[in-house]
């Protein structure tokens, strides 16, 4: 099934149009695409695409600074380059945009726990994930177990891709915010509780950061020391100031891929707050990050007519 | 080896100290073992400014106590591994405390996880010399057998049956089953290879899909960097030590403001060089036991065992 892909891949290579591929390849684990990067044409052979590959693979274009290389992505890593080319992050001729069709990508963890036992193999047949393993074959609907953030995903396929794969892709049309508008409804008190008990997990391996393409910096205000802004210790006080911090960066710059909830090897839910980042910047601004290169940052910009009923 | 029954035992070691159950659940992603003995946050004293008295420092009494039951045997290795660090040249009180006074009640791995490879460091999931007590579960009963004193110490008043031939047979069948399902990664001579590795291309390649988060550090059971800081309130404060990563770009960053591991690939060639070529210089030991936790954390699947793989592929110059 990845054959267009993969032929559009060496192609690309062998008539020297970029020195490198960026996209996933098969992992180690089941359910698991790892990041690759293709490099010769006959390296085509390994790129793949689809529910399995966890991480925004805009991360990586940091990494191929000064290479002409193509990529391939889905709706929200497209949006991701955008923001990126937006804030100087990267130039739009420097990279060759391969589209790819998007289902969502697999929230991973819940099939690992619902499963119970050792998963060893898994495939996707159709619009199921089968998996075997020592609790024998189970079979998972994907729609049912895909990332909370593609639930609310407005923008499955690449947008303005020079070169575009086809096949199925989830419906853009249905944005699900239930679970954000539970917690809205949530008293100030339960809202502490709520999320001091999904925070509190956090072990501060700044997986969320680092998976994150928009967390470009080179210096990360929780790595100061002088001054400290972030003691280093697991008080509640730190975690959650890391969170939230990292959240006000975010605002009006997160195309919640949901990559940094997939990265969690603690199983937070960060949805939660990059959900509510992407729906309170639709109601107050009517605002989408990522949706054009052109498109000045959400919080960069002063229009006199800017909702201001959340002043205090 | 002696058998008695699970309940029993567990009846037994009630009050003995804070039961940490291990048996229960797969301790995923961070175990209670490593944690026992080096807390991910610790305080190493307290100073506060008294009046004319000047500055008064209070060390606090580390605790040890507990018993951990269902310690696997790749994390019971790992603290022999920790105890090299925390006790052989010099010893760090606050470590040794705990490791005295704690009970590792190590029980064989009757099912390894695809993620396992500990048979590729000279032991398995059956090996019954690490900790204080090795128990197998062998299903109504737990074959159980003192490997130290103070693993008698805890089994003392107990009556304990024989364990018959026939029991000891399941245990072996048992062992074979969970070796068999281990898949090994041959690391030999990799020590002496990374020596001469160091200034290899190699280790651009390998550290591309890394993110340099620190995941896989934490979740390991080997793994031990801690920062020490101190905390300062008003009149008073604290100096605590905290797991640090050598994932971080903070943590090599001198005070002059050079780093001398800058980037991503110089970070992730000092972890596996840690491992497997420094760790074995010093000790004579590997630092992973194969225990495959970092595999499950990793955000972006980079797999230990397949970059030893292309490590030993890697053509060095002799």
């Amino acid at each position: 099934m990845f054959e267009k892909l993969r032929e559009t891949a060496r192609e690309l290579l062998s008539k020297g149009e970029v020195e490198c591929v960026l996209g996933f390849a098969e992992g180690t684990l089941p359910m698991f695409y790892t990041p690759y990067l293709a490099r010769k044409p006959e390296e085509a052979e390994k790129l793949v695409y689809g529910p399995f590959a966890a991480p925004n693979i805009a991360t990586y274009l940091r990494k191929l600074k000064g290479k002409k290389a193509a990529v391939i992505v889905r709706g929200c890593e497209s949006r991701t380059i955008n923001l990126l080319i937006s804030e100087k992050q990267l130039n739009r001729d420097d990279v060759k945009i391969i589209g790819v069709p998007c289902v969502g990508a697999l929230d991973r963890k819940r099939i690992l726990k619902d499963y119970g036992g050792e998963i060893r193999e898994a495939r996707i047949e159709g619009e199921k994930v089968i998996v075997k393993g020592d609790n024998g074959e189970k079979a998972y609907v994907l729609e049912e177990y895909i990332s909370p953030s593609c639930r609310s995903c407005l923008y499955p396929e690449a947008i303005d891709p020079d070169i575009k794969i086809e096949g199925p892709s989830r419906d853009g049309e249905k944005a699900d915010f239930s679970d954000i508008e539970r917690i809205e409804k949530m008293s100030p008190a339960e809202k502490w509780e709520f999320f001091e008990k999904e925070l509190s997990k956090c072990i501060r391996c700044y997986a969320c950061r680092e998976i994150c393409p928009m967390c470009y910096c080179d210096s990360c205000f929780v790595d100061s020391n002088r001054p400290v802004w972030v003691e280093p210790g697991f008080d509640y006080s730190d975690i959650l100031s890391f969170h939230l911090i990292k959240m006000y960066h975010m605002a009006g710059r997160c195309v919640d891929c949901g990559a940094c909830e997939r990265a969690c090897p603690l199983g937070i839910r960060l949805s939660f707050l990059t959900r509510k980042l992407t729906k309170d910047m639709k109601e107050a601004y009517n605002f989408v990050s990522g949706l054009s290169p052109e498109e000045k940052p959400a919080l960069g910009v002063f229009s006199p007519d800017d909702r201001e009923d959340f002043i205090l | 080896m002696k058998k008695i029954e699970k309940e029993k035992l567990l009846k037994h070691l009630e009050g003995k100290g804070d039961l940490v159950r291990l048996d229960e659940a797969r301790q995923d992603p961070l175990s209670a073992t490593k944690s026992s003995h080096l807390p991910r946050e610790e305080l190493l004293l307290l100073f506060r400014l008294n009046g004319d008295k000047g500055v008064e420092i209070r060390v606090p009494e580390g605790k040890g106590g507990k018993i951990l039951f269902g310690v696997p045997p790749c994390e019971a290795r790992a603290v022999d591994l920790l105890d090299l660090t925390f006790l052989k040249d010099r010893i760090d009180p606050y470590y040794e405390r705990k490791r005295r006074e704690n009970v590792l009640f190590v029980l064989a791995c009757n099912k390894p996880r695809s993620t396992c490879f500990c048979t590729s460091f000279g032991y398995g999931p059956f090996s019954g010399k690490y900790g204080d007590v090795f128990m197998v579960d062998i299903g109504d009963n737990l074959l159980v057998d003192p490997v130290t004193e103070k693993g008698s110490k805890a089994l003392e008043g107990l009556e304990l049956e024989e364990a018959t031939p026939s029991d000891l047979e399941k245990m072996e069948s048992l062992k074979r089953s969970a070796e068999g399902a281990i898949t090994t990664v041959n690391i030999e001579g990799i020590s002496e290879k990374l020596k001469k590795m160091f200034l290899d291309e190699i280790w651009a390649d390998l550290a591309f899909k890394c993110v340099n988060c620190g995941a896989c550090t934490y979740v390991c059971p080997t793994c031990y960097c801690f920062d020490i800081q101190d905390v300062e309130r008003t009149n008073w404060g604290y100096r605590e030590r905290v797991w640090d990563s050598c994932m971080f770009p903070i943590y090599s960053l001198e005070t002059s403001g050079h780093n001398p591991r800058p980037t991503g690939v110089e970070r992730m060639r000092n972890r596996i060089m840690h491992k497997f070529s420094y760790y074995p210089e010093l000790y004579g030991e590997y630092g992973c036991v194969g225990c495959g936790r970092c595999i499950r954390a990793c955000p972006v699947n980079f797999d230990i065992r397949e970059a030893l793989e292309t490590l030993k592929e890697v053509e060095v110059a002799a």
